[in-house]
Parts: C-alpha cells; sequence; structure tokens
C-alpha cells in the first residue's frame, strides 16, 4: 500500500516542478492568431497570419493634442527625437514630416523612368497609345509643365531634384501619395510608430507604452497642455492578456472553492477531502506540464477553457472513494473504466481538429482526466476500521412521471428545427470597449484613406496583381478615392508601351534640350536627367526585371507602409476603397476586416469539428449496446442521444445562432453525461441507488462550468452554457422514471425505497 | 506681433538719429551698431502692413529667374499672407507655426513643406524683430552706403537652419525697405522686392477672412 502512496507522491512532485520550471521558461501564448491553423489551403487564414506577423502589427498610431492651441514644434520634435533614442522604438514617422516621401522617393528615383512616364503620358496624352505624341510635343509639354510648377511653393523641396527629373515624375507622385496621407485634423500631429519588438510579447507592451510616456513628458516642457492617446496592437494585447490572466486567476480559484464547499457540504470526511485535493493537484499539474511540452505553444485562453476540469477530474476520486462494498473492494470498476477512458478519449479526439485551441483543450483535459484516473486508482478507499463508506445523502427523484418528462424533452427537442450556426473569431477576444473606443478616436484624426475599409488584392505574381488591383482602379470612377502605395507601379503592358514609345524617338533628347533652352533653363544642368534618360531608352524591358523592380520597391518601404505590398506568398497588394464597394472581380480582392474576422474560415473549422464530432458521438451511442450487454445499453443510447438533441434545442432556443465553442460543448457535455448515464444505468439494473459519487459530481461540474459563463470571453461563455444546459437535461433524465424501464417497473432503489 | 514696416522707417530714421548715448549691450542690437538702435525702438509702433511685391526665384539650373508678384500682408495676430496673383494666382497664410494655401475654388490646405514653413518663420521673426528670438538663431551686420541714403543689414544663421538658410539680407534705402534677399544655396535665392506700402492699414474682417483664412477671430 506504501509503495502506492510513493508512486502517487513521485508523480505529483514531479507534475509540480515540471509545471512551475515551464510556467518560468515559457511565455504562455496570447495572441489570437495563435488559436487558428496555418491555413496552408486556406487563404484567407494565411493571409491573416501574414498580416499579423507583418510589420503593421509593430505600428502605433499616435496623436499628440493640445486643447487650446496648436502644438509647438518644438514640442512635436521633442516627442518624436526622444521616441528615436529608445531602444524600443524602430522608427518615428509623421505624415506632417516629408521624411518618408524621400524615402520613397530615393528609390523611385532609379526606377522613375520605367514605372512614372506611363502615369505621364495617361494624364498628358490621354490617347497616347493609340496617337502617340511626337519629340517636339513632349517636349513642349515636360518644360510647359515645369515652368508653372516652379511658380509653387512645394517647388522649392524639389529644386535638387529636377535637374534629373524634368518631367516631374517624382514630385507628383510623392505630392499625390502625400494628399492622402495628410492628416484629417492639421492642428493636432500624428505619428506612425513602429516598435522594435513584437506587440504579442511582453517586451513590445510596458517598455513601450513607457517610452511614449517619456517622450510625452519631455514634449510637455514646451508644451505642458500636451496630451497623448494612441493605438496599436500592443495596447490590445496587453489588455487582454492581463484580464485573460485575472480571469484565469478567478475562475481556477472560484472553482476550487465550489468544488471543495460542494465536497465538504456531502462528503464530510477530511481524509477522503485530502485525497480528492491530491488527486485534482496531480491532474492539474500534469495535464498543464504535459500540455505544455507537446505544444510549445500553449495558449492561455485553453487554460481559461481548461479549467472545467476540476469539475470532470473530481468525478473519478469521488467514485473510487465512496463506493466499495464491506470487503472493502471498490464496486464500481466497469463503470468508471468505461466513463474515464471515453471521457478522455473524446476529448483526445479534439486533437484531430483543425483548431489550435481545440486541440490545446482536448489534450489538456484528456491527460488531466486520465491521471486523475490513475491518481484515483493509486490512492485506496479509507480503511476497514472506519466503517461503511458515506451513505448517499440524496436520493434519486424518480417522481416525475414519464409523460411528463418525456413531453418537456421533446418540447426541448423541436428548438432544433429552429438551428442555425454562426461562428465569429472575435468570440475568441477577451472584449475591451473602452480601448475599442479610443482605438476610433485616434484612427479618426488620420487620413481616412489610410485608416477605413482596406481590402488585399491578391495574385499569382506582382505583375498580375497589379493587374488585377488596376480592375479596381478602372470600377472607381473618381480615382481618387482608392489608394495604395501600388499606384506607383505601373501595368506591365503599360510600361512596356511607354518604353517602347521613348525608345522609337530618337530625337527626344534634342527636342527637349532646345525647349528649355527656348524656356532659359541651363540645359547642361540637366545633364544628370539625360544620361538616366538614354541608359532608361536603350535598356530591355521584360517581366522579370519588372518583378524584380516591385519586390526592391516593396522593401524600401517606410515601416508602416511595408505590409501594403506582400511579394512573397502570399502575394498581395492593399488598397483602400471606399465604404461598400464591390469589385466584379471579388475573387481577387478579399476586404481586410473579412480577413480579420476569418469568420467563413472558422466555420469551416467547426464544420470540420462536427464531423469529428457527430463520428465520433455516432460510434460511442453504437457501441453502447454492445459493451452494455443489450438493454442498458440501448436505454442509455437512447438517453444519450436525446440528452444531445434537447441540448442542441434548448440552445436554439436561448442564443439563436450557435457557434464552434457551442459545439465544443456539446462535445464535451456528451462525455460527461456519458458518464452519469453509465453509472445510473448500471446501478439502476443492480437495483443499488444512484451513486451518490455521480450526484455530487454533476452538481460540480454544472458549477464549474457554470463559473466559465461568467467569462467575458463569448467563446467561454459559449462552452460554458451548452455544458450546463447539457447536464440538466441529463440530470433531468436520471431523476426522472425513465430508469424504471430498465427494471421493467421494479422499485429502481429498493434499498431506500 | 511686429509689423514688417518697421523696417520700413530705418531708412530715413537712421539718417535723422546720430549716434545714440544707448549701451552697446543693449539687447535690441545683439551685434549690430549702436546707431541702429532708434531705428529698431521704432519698431515696436508697427503693428501691421500692406505692400505690392514682385518675388524673383533663383535657381542654379535656370538662367533667368522665376518672377511672381503679389500682394504681402502682415498683421499683429494672424500672421503674413503672401497672395500671388501673377502668372498664377493663389494665397500662402503662416499662421502659428504652420503653412497653409488656398487656391482659387478650393479648400485651404495645410502645407507639410520644413524649408518653405522655416522661411516663413524666419521672416515672422524677423518682420516682428523679435530679438528673444533673433539673438538665438542669427548675427546681424549691418552697413549704410556713405554717399547714398540706400542701407542693407545681413542676417546669418548661427546654427544650420533646416531650410539651409545661409543668409538673409535686407535692403533699404531711406524711409523704406526695398528688398529681401533670401539665400538658401549657391546660386539659389529668392528675391522679393517691395513695391508700394501702407503701413498700419485697418484690416478689414473681410480682409481677414480673405487673407488670413487660417486665423480664427
Amino acid at each position: 500500500m506504501k509503495f502506492r502512496y510513493w508512486i502517487f507522491s513521485i508523480l505529483l512532485l514531479i507534475s509540480i516542478g515540471l509545471s512551475l520550471h515551464l510556467f518560468q521558461t515559457r511565455p504562455l501564448e496570447t495572441n489570437v492568431m495563435e488559436l487558428i491553423p496555418e491555413g496552408k489551403n486556406n487563404p484567407e487564414v494565411s493571409l491573416a497570419r501574414k498580416l499579423v506577423s507583418s510589420h503593421q502589427s509593430k505600428i502605433n498610431y499616435v496623436v499628440l493634442s493640445s486643447p487650446n492651441s496648436s502644438i509647438t514644434p518644438k514640442a512635436v520634435s521633442t516627442f518624436a527625437s526622444t521616441l528615436k533614442e529608445n531602444p524600443s522604438i524602430a522608427s518615428v514617422y509623421s505624415p506632417s514630416d516629408s521624411v518618408f516621401l524621400k524615402d520613397i522617393g530615393e528609390e523611385l528615383v532609379q526606377l522613375r523612368f520605367s514605372w512614372m512616364l506611363p502615369k505621364w503620358l495617361n494624364s498628358h496624352f490621354p490617347n497616347w497609345k493609340e496617337h502617340p505624341p511626337d519629340s517636339d510635343t513632349l517636349a513642349n509639354k515636360v518644360v510647359e509643365e515645369l515652368n508653372t510648377f516652379l511658380e509653387s511653393p512645394e517647388s522649392f523641396m524639389w529644386d535638387e531634384l529636377i535637374p534629373r527629373d524634368p518631367f516631374l515624375l517624382i514630385p507628383r507622385q510623392a505630392l499625390d501619395a502625400r494628399s492622402f496621407i495628410a492628416p484629417k485634423h492639421p492642428q493636432n500631429q500624428v505619428f506612425w510608430i513602429e516598435q522594435s519588438p513584437s506587440p504579442l510579447e511582453a517586451k513590445g507592451q510596458e517598455p513601450v507604452f513607457t517610452a511614449f510616456n517619456m517622450a510625452l513628458q519631455n514634449a510637455k516642457k514646451h508644451d505642458p497642455d500636451l496630451q497623448l492617446s494612441f493605438t496599436g496592437v500592443g495596447k490590445f494585447a496587453h489588455a487582454s492578456e492581463q484580464n485573460i490572466r485575472s480571469e484565469v486567476t478567478r475562475l481556477n480559484l472560484l472553482a476550487i472553492i465550489f468544488v471543495l464547499f460542494i465536497l465538504i457540504a456531502w462528503i464530510r470526511d477530511i481524509r477522503i477531502l485530502f485525497k480528492l485535493s491530491f488527486v485534482l493537484l496531480l491532474s492539474l499539474f500534469s495535464a498543464f506540464s504535459l500540455t505544455f511540452i507537446i505544444f510549445p505553444n500553449l495558449h492561455i485562453l485553453s487554460l481559461v477553457m481548461g479549467s472545467l476540469l476540476i469539475g470532470v477530474a473530481v468525478d473519478y476520486g469521488l467514485h473510487r472513494f465512496l463506493h466499495f462494498d464491506t470487503d472493502n473492494k471498490f464496486i464500481l470498476w466497469r463503470p468508471l473504466l468505461i466513463s474515464a477512458c471515453s471521457s478522455a478519449g473524446g476529448f483526445a479526439l479534439l486533437m484531430l481538429s483543425p483548431l489550435p485551441v481545440v486541440n490545446q483543450l482536448g489534450c489538456f483535459v484528456a491527460i488531466g482526466l486520465i491521471t486523475a484516473l490513475i491518481g484515483a486508482s493509486l490512492l485506496p478507499p479509507n480503511s476497514q476500521n472506519n466503517g461503511p463508506p458515506q451513505k448517499p445523502r440524496i436520493h434519486p427523484f424518480n417522481f416525475i412521471p414519464i409523460p411528463v418528462a418525456l413531453s418537456i424533452t421533446i418540447a426541448l427537442c423541436l428548438g432544433t428545427y429552429f438551428l442555425s450556426w454562426q461562428d465569429n473569431i472575435k468570440d475568441l477576444d477577451y472584449p475591451v470597449p473602452e480601448l475599442q473606443n479610443e482605438h476610433e478616436s485616434v484612427l479618426s484624426h488620420f487620413n481616412q484613406n489610410l485608416t477605413s475599409n482596406p481590402v488585399l488584392v491578391i495574385g499569382e505574381s506582382l505583375v498580375d496583381t497589379r493587374k488585377h488591383l488596376e480592375t479596381i482602379l478602372q470600377e472607381l470612377k473618381n480615382k481618387s478615392q482608392v489608394w495604395s502605395p501600388a499606384q506607383f507601379i505601373p501595368q506591365f503592358n503599360e510600361a512596356s508601351k511607354a518604353h517602347d514609345l521613348f525608345k522609337e524617338r530618337p530625337d527626344f533628347v534634342p527636342a527637349l534640350k532646345r525647349e528649355l533652352a527656348t524656356s532659359e533653363y541651363s540645359v547642361e544642368a540637366f545633364d544628370p536627367f539625360f544620361n538616366d534618360y538614354n541608359e532608361y531608352s536603350d535598356a530591355t524591358m521584360n517581366r522579370d526585371l519588372f518583378e524584380q523592380q516591385i519586390r526592391s520597391f516593396a522593401q524600401s518601404l517606410p515601416s508602416f507602409l511595408q505590409s501594403m505590398i506582400s511579394t512573397d506568398n502570399p502575394i498581395w497588394m492593399m488598397a483602400f476603397v471606399p465604404e461598400n464597394f464591390k469589385s466584379a472581380s471579388h475573387e481577387f480582392i478579399y476586404p481586410l476586416a473579412e480577413v480579420e474576422n476569418l469568420n467563413r474560415s472558422f466555420s469551416q473549422y467547426r464544420k470540420d469539428s462536427g464531423k469529428i464530432a457527430v463520428i465520433a458521438g455516432i460510434t460511442i451511442v453504437l457501441l453502447l449496446p454492445v459493451v452494455f450487454q443489450g438493454r442498458k445499453g440501448m436505454i442509455s443510447a437512447f438517453l444519450l442521444s436525446i440528452n444531445v438533441l434537447a441540448t442542441l434545442g434548448t440552445l436554439s432556443f436561448v442564443f439563436h445562432d450557435l457557434g464552434l465553442f457551442h459545439l465544443i460543448g456539446i462535445l464535451l457535455g456528451f462525455c460527461l453525461c456519458l458518464d452519469y448515464l453509465l453509472f445510473a444505468v448500471e446501478s439502476t439494473s443492480n437495483h443499488r441507488s444512484l451513486p451518490v459519487s455521480v450526484l455530487v459530481s454533476m452538481v460540480t461540474t454544472a458549477g464549474v462550468f457554470g463559473l466559465l459563463i461568467t467569462s467575458a470571453i463569448p467563446a467561454v461563455q459559449a462552452l460554458g452554457s451548452s455544458v450546463v444546459i447539457m447536464l440538466l437535461i441529463c440530470l433531468l433524465l436520471l431523476i426522472t422514471s425513465f430508469q424504471n424501464i430498465l427494471t421493467k417497473k421494479k422499485p429502481i432503489f429498493p434499498g431506500h425505497g | 506681433m511686429k509689423a514688417f514696416n518697421k523696417i520700413y522707417l530705418l531708412g530715413i530714421l537712421t539718417i535723422l538719429t546720430p549716434l545714440s548715448p544707448y549701451g552697446a549691450d543693449n539687447p535690441l542690437l545683439f551685434g549690430l551698431e549702436e546707431k541702429w538702435k532708434p531705428i529698431l525702438e521704432q519698431f515696436n509702433q508697427i503693428n501691421s502692413l500692406e505692400s505690392s511685391f514682385r518675388e524673383k526665384r533663383y535657381r542654379p539650373f535656370k538662367r533667368i529667374p522665376t518672377t511672381l508678384n503679389g500682394t504681402l500682408r502682415i498683421h499683429p495676430q494672424a500672421g503674413i499672407s503672401f497672395l500671388y496673383t501673377d502668372p498664377s494666382f493663389f494665397l500662402l497664410h503662416f499662421h502659428q507655426g504652420k503653412l497653409f494655401r488656398k487656391k482659387e475654388d478650393s479648400d485651404l490646405e495645410a502645407l507639410d513643406y520644413p524649408e518653405v514653413t522655416t522661411t516663413m518663420n524666419w521672416l515672422s521673426q524677423i518682420f516682428a524683430w523679435n530679438t528673444d528670438w533673433l539673438k538665438d538663431h542669427v548675427t546681424a551686420s549691418g552697413e549704410f552706403k556713405p554717399d547714398s541714403n540706400e542701407w542693407h543689414l545681413s542676417l546669418k544663421p548661427i546654427v544650420e537652419a533646416p531650410a539651409s538658410i545661409d543668409k538673409i539680407i535686407l535692403y533699404g534705402s531711406q524711409v523704406k525697405l526695398k528688398e529681401i534677399h533670401i539665400f538658401t544655396a549657391p546660386r539659389k535665392r529668392i528675391e522679393i522686392k517691395l513695391r508700394e506700402s501702407t503701413t498700419n492699414p485697418n484690416f478689414s474682417d473681410n480682409d481677414i477672412e480673405s487673407f488670413f483664412p487660417a486665423f480664427d477671430q
């Protein structure tokens, strides 16, 4: 006997030690994207994962404002310079600061002819493809436009570039881009601030917030009324993690207190309570450590849902320690093993689900159940000297007649008529409405072109993708409504035609020199232009080179724009389009909001998980008559089936639309109710009373799942409410006279009858 | 804000004022000779200005300058505005450190051109003769032509200005400030020649609304 205690103690110590070690050395995953799979065959998931890991996720949108006046330039520059010195900050860009346009410009200068001449031709000679202008006309237009440009204030910014770019290709493009990026409220100062560490890591959260605060304090020396507001992935991730951590603590603590309270109230045996507590500890720690080893990216949400293990794992100890006959022999080995194996198997089946969060939950609970069973088996019941085991204190109530119970159950089953499914990945998020409000408020200060209605245009290659983007541009009559960094890029066929046009005009250079001289320009000052132009017109334009140019351009974009062109699979170009824009080429266009929601993909995962659940459920129901020899098995299968249908019906009445986590809840409830029904049927058919352990277990389990309903996370709520409803219906079935069928109308509990 | 045509009177005051008894360390001067002081003190009495102008922009790649005509207005609260009327028509308004542009039939737009904004800021500090700002940013030296009533005042940045301003030279004759030359790079400068000027004009509300559109009354 002592040998068993030793084994139990060693297992418990190992699991606790391993858990503490893992908890200290590995961070728990908090990124919601880690809850969904790689999505190799699912473009939406693939897109979303790439977006989350892109530079875009590191961008913080920051607004500086001063309630009574415009912000002093000194305060703005101090704020920016303080941040630039901070190691947590990678870059600071402001739409009011043209540095980033120049960054883009440097790369574009190299590509200006092949990329921008098509647009220049389109705007000055709309029919250039059909009626190509001659060299004199082209040269005259260049100089005429240059003269006008030199009268504008912006010309001062480009003086140094003009000798390389008399076409004004770069200034025009940059100024076009600027008009889309310019902030909405010029009296406030807005920034795009890229942080160095990932916003999903701890060092990418509080250290970044501290950097912002330090910069604000320094800037306040020049403008004491300065106010800062910002939004970014890190802010949401931090708030979400804090909330989920406190929720994990709250739920687990309440679950333990509740279970202990029920046990103390019913069991009233301190030795059994101790044993149950140790079994629970072994179950929780071993489940945590082994799951963490199997899933290195263990998500914190899996632990929130995993807290339900406490309510289930206690069952085996209850059965083991409360049910033995006068010979001190355990009398329920068969139902205990069948129920433990079926429950653990049911949860283990969840590991086949395509969703990581479901995998982790299934693994966590399955391991917890098996170790709870092992732990309960290792610890013996109370010794013979301690008298008979605790008598059941609650008798089953078989006073509800079958017709009444049948009517209630059938009525509940009717709800399945209204059954509909709708999934929302936001159900997995911890809602933080105050941050959401601030997020919207901050974004309202930025140019709407860069904050609303983003779409991803997808293609097989960058050239193809640009072609698809053109479809959107063509569909929108007012092209100023759409903006994308990819607008810098022409379509390959246009670039090629423009190249041909200039290549076929060797007299363009002398014509332009003549025009420049006529307008009193120093022609020799434009030598850098003529050198570059000759190189361009002599070169050969091909698709591979063009594709390579796009890659190079995309990599040169400032950080906050880099995710707007993805050059590796999946290839995309991001564009900002008007609200309610519907494109005829919808197969190439993914609204970003839809990608972020991933609801369609989520529904697919629910369907896949549903198939697994249905197959597993039907298999178990069909096996019951075999394992339980005919009548008992048939009755169990019938009760289980009607339990599932009535639960689905009730959930439909209550929630209208069910989702993935309702489905998982039903699967969990199925495993739990199978346990209870097996014990009830076994006991009843042997003319024994319904084991008190079943009732205690039902109450503790319902209580623990009931606690999940108080969670702020909709997915956890859905899971908890599904299990609680299923347990309540199971209880209804157990306390009615359905069991009388088993005993052919004989009194079912003669010992108490 | 003090006024542009504080400098307007500089010439005549210089002629009328003999060497003054004021101390050399007077903050108004920051390096200028004592004889400038009475002139600069007069600046405080002038608040606003309206003057037509011709602006010439010299660039290294052009043999002749680009020439623009218009009207300059300065208002103590509303800032500086340049109304260009020929060959293009548009208005530039510099107010509280920010630059705005209004074109015909279009909305007021904020411009984010650091070079232009910085130059405008320098001009506004000079016109206001903001000695606190000037002594931190420029060194001044002036010269009077002995045989004429003409003078020039050269302001050179102490530290490198963001707009790469090399120096600003004010040219005047007797009672008038005639020209402002802004040198920003070798062979690159802006010359603003003031023509018909009115000192301390009464800007009506309509004028302020039209010529200082970013000013919120």
